[in-house]
C-alpha cells in the first residue's frame, strides 16, 4: 500500500532530513510511527499524504503518486493532522458537506462513534473544545472507511476516558483492506493497539516490524536483580529493572516504551 | 472504478455545495452589507448635494473607485485557506482536483465580484434616487445608466451623421478581468497581506513598463519617428480604431490569462 524508495527530503534551507529512506507497508494493520520530537514523523506523514514533495526518490501510495493529489487518491485517504481546522458550521452540516467525498462513508458508524465520544450532533464546531473537535475528527476519519487513515498525534488533547474509547473504537472499526498509520511520541497511548511498529530517529527508520514478531523473539519483563541474567537492555525503576531478554521460545507482551528507548539508544534488536 | 481526475461534474457540484455549506453565512451577509453601504453612501451624497444633479458624474467615479479598491481586497482574499497552515492542509486534502478547486474560487471571488458589485451599486443608486425623489420633489438625479451606456460606446460622426460606433464593453471586461486575475494570482502566491503585496508588485511592474516606454520613446528616439499616415500602426492592421481596440483587448486579456494560468499552477504545486 505504501512504498517508499530512496526518498530524499529536506526542508528549505535546512540540512537533509531523509536520505535514501526506504520502506513499504501493506494493508490490514494499525501501524504506530514512533519517534522523538523532531524525528521527522509529521514530515513523513505529509510526504505520504502528498502535502509536501520529495526532493528525490519514489513515494507510491495505493498505486498513486501522492504529490499529484488526484481525487481518486484523496478519496481513499484521510489525514488527520495534529493541528487542524474546522469551519464555523454545525456538526450536521459538516458531515453533510464532507461525507459525500468518501465513497465508503458509514453514517451509522459516525453516529455510533459520536455517541461513544458524547458529542452532541446539534453542536456548532466552533463552540467545541479542542478535545471535542479532535474526537469529532477521529470519528469522522474512521467513518470514512478510507483505505489509508493517517492520524498524527491523535491522542493529544484527549482526556483519559476518551483515550481508551479511541483505542477500542479504532480496534473495532477497521477492515482487512485498511491501513491506519498513527504517529505519536506518547508511546503508552498506542500500547495494545498497534500491530506493527515503526521507529524513526533522526530521519532514519531504525525499526519496522510486527509486534507479534517482536513478542516472539524477546521477553519484556521486570526483575529485581539483573546479576544472574544478561539483558539486551535494561532500565532501572523503583521496584526493580525493566529488561529486554532474548525470547528463547517464550513470548511476552511488548513493552513499547522499553522497546522504543532501547532502539533509540542504539540497541540493535535483530 | 475511479472518476476523472481532472474534472468531474458530480464532484464539482459537491465541492460547490461544500463551499456553500461552510460559507453561506458570509455570502448571505456580504450581499446585503454591500448593497446597504452603497445605498447609504449614495443616499447621503444625493441628500446633501444640490437638487439638480443631472451632471454630477462623481457617482460614476465613486463606482469606479470603489469597484477597484473593494475588488482588490475581496479578490485578494481568495483562497482563504492559504492564509493558515491548518486550513491549507484541510483544503488540499479534500478529494477534488486542482482544476475544480480553482474554478470554485474563481466563481466565488473574481467572477461573483465582477458581476455582483456593479449590479448592487446600480440597484442601490436607482433605489436611492427613487427614495430621494419621494423626500425631495425638486430632486433631479444623475442618470448613471445612461452615462455608462454613453461612455461604453463611442460614436464617430460626420456632419451630424454617425458613421462608426466603437463598443468599449469588451475592453472594459478585459481590463476588469486582468486586474482581477492579478489579485487572484496574488491570493494564491502570498500567505499574508496578499492584496498589498500584489499592489506593490503591480506598481513595480507598471513602473518598469513606463520606464521602458520612456526609454524607448525619449532616449532611443522613437518619439521622433513620424510615419506616413498609411503606415501608422501598420503591424496591427489598417482597420482603424476598431483594429486598435481589438489589439488592446487581446493584449490586456492575455495579461489576465497568464495570471490565471500561473495562479492555477501555484495551487497544483502548493506545499504545506
Amino acid at each position: 500500500m505504501i512504498d517508499l524508495n530512496a526518498l530524499k527530503f529536506s526542508h528549505r534551507k535546512k540540512e537533509i532530513l531523509f536520505d535514501n529512506l526506504c520502506f513499504n507497508l501493506k494493508s490490514g494493520s494499525i501501524t504506530g510511527l514512533l519517534g522523538k520530537n523532531g524525528a521527522g514523523k509529521t514530515t513523513l506523514l505529509k510526504l505520504i499524504a502528498g502535502m509536501i514533495f520529495p526532493k528525490d526518490g519514489k513515494v507510491e501510495v495505493m498505486g498513486y503518486t501522492p504529490r499529484k493529489r488526484e481525487p481518486n487518491f484523496l478519496k481513499q485517504l484521510y489525514y488527520l493532522p495534529e493541528e487542524f481546522y474546522l469551519p464555523n458550521t454545525s456538526v450536521k452540516f459538516y458531515v453533510k458537506a464532507n461525507a459525500v467525498f468518501y465513497p465508503n462513508f458509514d453514517h451509522e458508524l459516525m453516529d455510533l462513534q459520536m455517541q461513544k465520544f458524547e458529542i452532541p450532533v446539534d453542536n456548532r464546531l466552533d463552540k467545541m473544545s479542542y478535545g471535542q473537535k479532535k474526537k469529532f475528527l477521529i470519528a469522522f476519519a474512521l467513518a470514512t472507511k478510507s483505505k489509508l487513515i493517517i492520524l498524527d498525534e491523535p491522542t493529544n488533547g484527549l482526556d483519559i476516558p476518551s483515550k481508551s474509547i479511541f483505542r477500542r473504537m479504532l480496534a473495532g472499526a477497521l477492515s482487512e483492506d485498511q491501513l491506519v498509520l498513527i504517529s505519536t511520541h506518547q508511546v503508552k497511548d498506542v500500547e495494545n493497539l498497534i500491530d506493527r511498529i515503526m521507529i524513526l530517529d533522526h530521519g532514519e527508520m531504525i525499526m519496522n516490524r510486527e509486534i507479534l514478531d517482536i513478542s516472539e523473539k524477546y521477553q519484556f519483563t521486570t526483575v529485581r536483580d539483573t546479576k544472574s541474567i544478561e539483558p539486551l537492555y535494561e532500565e532501572s525503576g523503583p521496584i526493580g529493572s525493566r529488561v529486554i531478554l532474548p525470547g528463547n521460545g517464550n513470548s511476552s507482551p511488548v513493552d513499547i516504551e522499553l522497546l522504543f528507548n532501547a532502539t533509540t539508544s542504539g540497541i540493535k534488536l535483530t | 472504478m475511479g472518476s476523472n481526475n481532472i474534472f468531474n461534474g458530480k464532484r464539482f457540484v459537491n465541492l460547490v455545495k461544500q463551499y456553500l455549506f461552510h460559507n453561506y453565512s458570509g455570502i448571505l451577509l456580504g450581499v446585503p452589507v454591500m448593497f446597504g453601504i452603497s445605498f447609504l453612501v449614495i443616499a447621503f451624497l444625493q441628500f446633501v448635494k444640490r437638487d439638480n444633479q443631472s451632471n454630477d458624474q462623481e457617482f460614476f467615479l465613486i463606482f469606479v473607485f470603489a469597484y477597484i479598491i473593494i475588488g482588490a481586497f475581496y479578490i485578494g482574499s481568495a483562497f482563504p485557506a492559504f492564509r493558515h497552515k491548518e486550513k491549507s492542509l484541510s483544503y488540499l486534502m479534500v478529494p477534488g482536483s486542482a482544476l475544480e478547486k480553482y474554478l470554485i474560487q474563481f466563481i466565488f471571488y473574481p467572477l461573483l465580484y465582477l458581476l455582483a458589485f456593479p449590479l448592487l451599486y446600480f440597484s442601490a443608486y436607482q433605489l436611492s434616487s427613487g427614495f430621494i425623489s419621494i423626500v425631495n420633489p425638486n430632486f433631479i438625479a444623475f442618470d448613471l445608466l445612461d452615462f455608462y451606456q454613453n461612455i461604453s460606446v463611442a460614436r464617430i460622426s460626420n456632419n451630424g451623421n454617425i458613421i462608426s460606433e466603437i463598443n468599449y464593453l469588451s475592453l472594459q471586461i478585459s481590463i476588469g478581468f486582468s486586474i482581477a486575475m492579478a489579485f487572484f494570482f496574488g491570493a494564491t502566491t502570498f500567505k499574508k497581506f496578499a492584496t498589498l503585496k500584489t499592489l506593490f508588485g503591480l506598481v513595480i511592474y507598471i513602473g518598469l513598463c513606463v520606464g521602458m516606454m520612456y526609454f524607448l520613446l525619449q532616449k532611443i528616439g522613437w518619439a521622433a519617428y513620424h510615419p506616413k499616415e498609411e503606415l501608422y500602426l501598420s503591424p496591427i492592421g489598417n482597420g482603424g480604431d476598431h483594429e486598435i481596440i481589438s489589439f488592446l483587448i487581446l493584449g490586456i486579456f492575455s495579461f489576465g490569462l497568464i495570471f490565471s494560468i500561473v495562479a492555477f499552477l501555484k495551487i497544483k504545486e502548493k506545499e504545506v
